[in-house]
């Protein structure tokens, strides 16, 4: 077993690119297994929970690239819903007020975390674990844990397929901010700020970086995403439910490993993310086919972290 | 009393016990004041039951705390105890006179193996603490959730009432409370073990060139704490008379709360169990007041995050000054 | 004839291709304080850690009192009598000075620690060899000198027969060296053996029966103290003149002023002045922490200052971060490259790019053409040795590492260069590179400070030294008063 690992790990040089030839196997092999996988109406699923879920990861592979994590992500996806939800109340006129207001409470909740980490010096996964339980106290008290409200016709149709096709509205805002993603880690200097500060926070420092205003806009960046899926969510949905984000802390994480970032930070970048976003959706997808039970997917999503780790990290990473 | 005073003046005992002091006297204080809020606050019956409420997290901030001397943490510590909880009442044999012994055992052996595997995966292959037992804990919460879907079974009730009784009008955990914090401060400040797993975390070259086993010190760290979240979770199998797989979801956050709020420090060797004690009395009675001030349960909600959030920060800007 | 009690013989060592130590033999006998001189990156350390059980030889044996041994692990050393005090101390700081001195080695009595027989055994190591220290005293509270007292009283517990010193003495302020050489004499007297590594010539002078010089590598000879004097000791640990490693220095130095600092005070400097003439390299020496690092940091806005000023040709600017810094054209080569100047996992082309980002980038958008123009430009003219400049910079020696730090440094043209260590851990070749670099910088009307612990270094490269003492500078020394004698007085406080 030792040896065998170790041979795997040989061959992963850039799992970046390694995650995309297990992409391509597994759906050859989900195309073969099962009939109508290719098929209009799953293609398009597929995509439409792979954007929501691909959209949130966009923040926590930069919030990893820094060497940190965003563990806020869930409850700031639930509350995107729920406060979607209930100021739309069914009607497109609420909008733009929903989208100010959404806007303003991702910055709100990026901009804490950034304060917490900087200011107040907490570990930025107990700071994001921490704000979490406040988020979650939000829209406990905003709902009085009964979610009111529902989707506009607007939200609803970003969540429909145009014509034939599979391509619906969230997917193609889910490509757009893809490309911006990958260009802004590879081509600006923010994104190369970001990789000096996630190698070497002390070097990052002497040579002139502001790491302060760069974990600043990460976890705005992060939150604000976040917040955004858990507002489109709202058209998938339908109305809003207070467990509507809970996987998406494990899976995001999973998703930006699984695409050969590192969690030491540093190393990585969206376009391996992409893949795993794509992998973890075809598993939960999977999971579902087989009717599998919320436990045992538990164990798996939870298991498949701990076994990506081992294969990817294990001699690079340390607390 | 010269000797106690003098005692203070010493360097090492400033060192080593000024968080716990604060923590004491903060919450001496905090007694004070609640006290003169609401006349209930002092009777047998409230004492009793911030006990009862106390000591599940008393046992699981124990563990956080050897973790956080080690410089490491256990985020699954949490899941831990709910799963020790389900194994507890799913072994458990309600009708036969010693029908409880088995539940129990599983239980604790269960705590010691899933410390074991976080220990083996934070200490023999050095992967970061933090994600490890994160994913560790969704893994044991779904071992949880698949031995007791829903929240119920049935205790042993002999078990039950031994655990929920009273000895001279004081709660018996009260004394099992006393007898683990004995123990574990025994081991951490008295033993060979309890200075290698300071020494572990506060210098791990150092304590690596000493020949110190640091490997095996992690582990036996990380499943010492697994054993004692198993005993919370025990206790709460007695006292809620059932199991519930979601039970220990916010225990690891509050744990870690409280054991920085009595000293301990997230960059290894510094911290006392006692300190934790204190801690986790100060969080409790935030809870039992704002019960008794009547605020709304969502309220509590946000009131605990930004609570741990101040204490967890007081902490951090303390340690950073040091 | 004194009996001897270690040789080592055709020891060959070498790191990843990298020679350290090429077929060297070395002896020491019984009851003698052996000193091991030379310069940084001669392989002084390399051999003793050998001795230690930390690197294993490549080639070559080890005789101890006359048997072959094989030293494999640090255990097998301590078994055998060995026992050595690095330069890195091994202590836990937040611990107590009992709790470090029998870490791991605990007596136990009924499963519980026996702190009296702790005490106990200590005390008497203690009183044997004349040294005091508090047993309950937090660790990171002592100062160095006591911390290092630590070290050796743990080691002494182990009653070794041969005490290695791994430059005991960088870190001490005179009053604590006397100390130290004062237990050294006593283990002497107890009949230990003792091996000490030393960069200060004095001190072989002082405490020394014998000294081996390392160079390159190589044992270059071992003589009997009493039969040389400095000017051999240097001649043998330099090798060649000096001359041959520092290019001449400049000696064209107009009076026009290009940087200059006014009293800088802070937690750690006390009204620190100097000013830094065009084509001119102004040293900076010291003991270590006599505020060195406070002062390269605080004129490259990391350190907060009290007061104080800073004027660049004539016109006074603020450096109140290290953005700042590089803003206003003032660069530093930090001390540490693998902690403060690189980020290792990145690629060469990444960290070179690093300081500059922002003159190739338009609106944040970084043009590619530009920076591949940069980067090959930055490669050639510092001929940094780099196959790709896509390969992680730990991929390099650690030569055309340091030269990375520069390049990234360089690349926003500075006006004042900074350099705080610079040739620590690279191999003598680079060095020559470095150094013309750094004379080249000045002669191009750069202003350059180099703050440097190696005392020829210092002097090779200087026009002018800055002494340090206790935060302040304490003198500044020109021409022919650049001495070894003068410097170290200046650094001790005494004046000239």
């Amino acid at each position: 077993m030792e040896t065998k690992v170790l041979h795997i790990k040989e061959n992963l040089k850039k799992p970046e690119y390694f995650v995309y030839i297990i992409l391509a196997v597994m759906f050859t092999v989900a195309v073969i297994a099962s009939p109508g996988y290719l098929q209009r109406a799953h293609m398009s699923g597929l995509l439409k929970t792979a954007s929501f879920l691909g959209i949130a990861a966009i923040g926590q592979t930069f919030a990893i690239l820094l060497g940190d994590i965003d563990l806020s992500v869930a409850n700031t996806i639930t509350l995107g819903n729920v406060l979607g939800a209930q100021i739309l109340m069914g009607s497109d006129a609420n909008l733009g007020k929903a989208f100010v207001i959404i806007l303003l409470a991702g910055i709100l909740i990026g901009a804490g975390n950034g304060f917490g980490i900087r200011y107040l010096k907490l570990d930025p996964f107990i700071m994001t674990l921490g704000m979490s339980s406040v988020i979650e106290g939000v829209f406990m008290i905003y709902t009085q844990g009964a979610p009111k409200g529902k989707t506009s016709p607007f939200m609803s149709s970003l969540c429909r397929s145009a014509g034939t096709g599979v391509v619906t509205g969230v997917f193609l805002i889910w490509i757009v901010l893809v490309v911006i993603a990958i260009f802004v880690m590879k081509k600006t200097t923010f994104g190369r700020n970001v990789f000096a500060v996630g190698a070497n926070k002390t070097a990052a420092r002497f040579s002139g970086i502001n790491t302060t205003k760069i974990y600043f806009i990460v976890y705005i960046i992060s939150a604000v995403l976040a917040i955004f899926a858990g507002f489109l969510l709202v058209g998938y949905t339908g109305t809003s439910y207070l467990d509507v984000g809970v996987d998406y802390n494990d899976n995001s994480i999973a998703a930006v490993i699984i695409g050969g970032t590192a969690v030491t930070g540093g190393r990585g970048g969206y376009l391996g993310t992409l893949a795993g976003v794509m992998l973890m959706v075809m598993l939960v997808d999977f999971l579902t086919i087989v009717n599998i039970s919320e436990a045992g997917r538990q164990m798996i999503q939870g298991g498949i972290i701990i076994i990506l780790l081992l294969l990817y990290n294990r001699d690079k990473a340390s607390h | 009393m010269t000797k106690v005073l003098k005692l203070m003046k010493e360097e090492k005992f400033k060192y080593k016990y000024s968080g716990v002091i604060m923590a004491y006297l903060f919450l001496v204080l905090f007694m004070v004041f609640i006290g003169m809020f609401d006349d209930s606050f002092f009777t047998g019956r409230n004492l009793s039951n911030v006990i009862y409420t106390a000591f599940p997290l008393v046992m699981v901030s124990f563990g956080q705390t050897i973790c956080l001397l080690t410089h490491g943490i256990d985020i699954s510590l949490g899941m831990i105890l709910s799963l020790s909880n389900c194994v507890c009442i799913v072994l458990m044999k309600p009708d036969e006179p010693l029908g409880w012994v088995t539940g129990v055992a599983a239980a604790l052996v269960t705590g010691m193996v899933c410390g074991l595997i976080n220990g083996i995966l934070i200490g023999r292959f050095r992967l970061a603490a933090l994600i490890v037992t994160l994913s560790m804990s969704t893994v044991y919460g779904g071992i949880a959730l698949y031995l007791l879907p829903m929240p119920g079974g049935s205790i042993h009730k002999g078990f039950a009432k031994f655990l929920r009784g009273k000895l001279c009008g004081i709660p018996v955990v009260f004394f099992l409370l006393l007898i683990v914090l004995v123990i574990v401060r025994a081991v951490l400040n008295q033993t060979p073990l309890g200075r290698k797993i300071r020494a572990v975390g506060g210098n791990y070259a150092a304590a690596y060139a000493t020949g110190i086993d640091a490997v095996r010190t992690k582990i036996i760290a990380h499943m010492l704490a697994g054993l004692l979240s198993a005993v919370g979770g025990v206790f709460l199998a007695a006292y809620m008379y059932s199991g519930d797989p979601t039970i220990g979801s916010s225990y690891s956050l509050r744990a870690i709360a409280s054991s920085i709020i009595g000293g301990a420090v997230f960059s290894g060797a510094v911290g006392d169990v006692l300190g934790t004690l204190a801690g986790v009395v100060i969080l409790t009675l935030i809870n039992n007041m704002l019960n008794l001030l009547g605020i709304s349960s969502y309220f509590q909600f946000l009131l605990q995050g930004i609570i741990i959030i101040a204490a967890l920060a007081l902490g951090s800007l303390k340690n950073v000054n040091r | 004839m004194a009996e001897e009690i270690l040789r080592m013989s055709g020891i060959y060592k070498s790191f990843g291709g990298c020679k350290a130590l090429t077929d060297v033999d070395f002896a020491c006998n019984r009851g003698e304080v052996h000193v091991l001189a030379g310069e940084n990156g001669a392989g002084k350390s390399t051999i003793l850690k050998i001795l230690a059980g930390l690197f294993e030889a490549d080639r070559g044996e080890i005789c101890l009192k006359g048997e072959k041994v094989k030293i494999r692990t640090p255990r097998q050393s301590q078994d055998m009598g060995i026992a050595m005090v690095f330069q890195e101390l091994t202590l836990v700081g937040e611990m107590t000075v009992e709790e470090n001195l029998f870490l791991n080695m605990e007596p136990v009595r009924f499963g519980v620690v026996d702190r009296k027989k702790i005490r106990r055994q200590a005390e008497t190591v203690m009183e044997q060899y004349g040294i005091t220290i508090d047993l309950d005293a937090i660790v990171c509270r002592l100062t160095v000198a006591q911390q290092q007292m630590v070290e050796i009283i743990k080691i002494l517990l182990h009653d070794p027969e041969l005490i290695i010193l791994d430059e005991p003495t960088s870190a001490l302020a005179r009053k604590e060296v006397e100390k130290l050489f004062q237990i050294v004499r006593n283990l002497i007297e107890k009949g230990k053996t003792i091996i000490f590594i030393s960069h200060r010539l004095e001190e072989v002078f002082e405490i020394g029966d014998r000294v081996t010089v390392f160079k390159d590598g190589e044992r270059v000879d071992t003589k009997l103290v009493s039969e040389i004097d400095t000017d051999e000791l240097i001649r043998m640990m330099v090798g060649r003149s000096l001359q041959n490693i520092f290019p001449p220095k400049n000696t064209q130095i107009t009076e026009e002023v290009l940087f200059e600092v006014k009293e800088l005070t802070g937690k750690a400097l006390q009204q620190v002045s100097f000013a830094v003439r065009k084509g001119e390299i102004l040293g900076i020496a010291g003991l270590q922490g006599h505020g060195q690092t406070e002062l390269m940091n605080a004129i490259s806005g990391l350190y907060p200052l009290e007061k104080g000023e800073i004027r660049m040709k004539g016109r006074e600017i603020k450096v109140k971060n290290a953005k700042a810094a590089l803003k206003n054209k003032i660069a530093l080569v930090p001390s540490d490259r693998k902690t403060e100047g690189l980020m290792l996992g990145l690629p060469v082309r990444d960290n070179l790019a690093l300081c500059s980002l922002g003159r190739r980038a338009r609106m944040g958008v970084i043009s590619a053409s530009k920076e591949k123009a940069y980067i090959d430009h930055s490669v050639k003219s510092l001929s940094i040795k780099v196959f790709n400049v896509n390969n992680p910079v730990a991929s390099l020696s650690g030569g055309n590492q340091q030269k990375v730090v520069l390049g990234k440094e360089l690349g926003i043209d500075p006006d004042v260069i900074l350099f705080h260590e610079p040739t620590r851990g690279i191999d003598v070749e680079a060095k020559n590179e470095f150094y013309n670099i750094m004379k080249n910088l000045a002669k191009q009307g750069t202003a350059v400070i180099m703050c440097s612990s190696d005392m020829m270094e210092v002097i090779g490269m200087s026009n002018r030294v800055a002494v340090m003492y206790e935060g302040a500078v304490t003198q500044i020394l020109e021409g022919e008063d650049i001495t070894e004698e003068n410097i170290m007085r200046c650094a001790m406080g005494i004046s000239v």
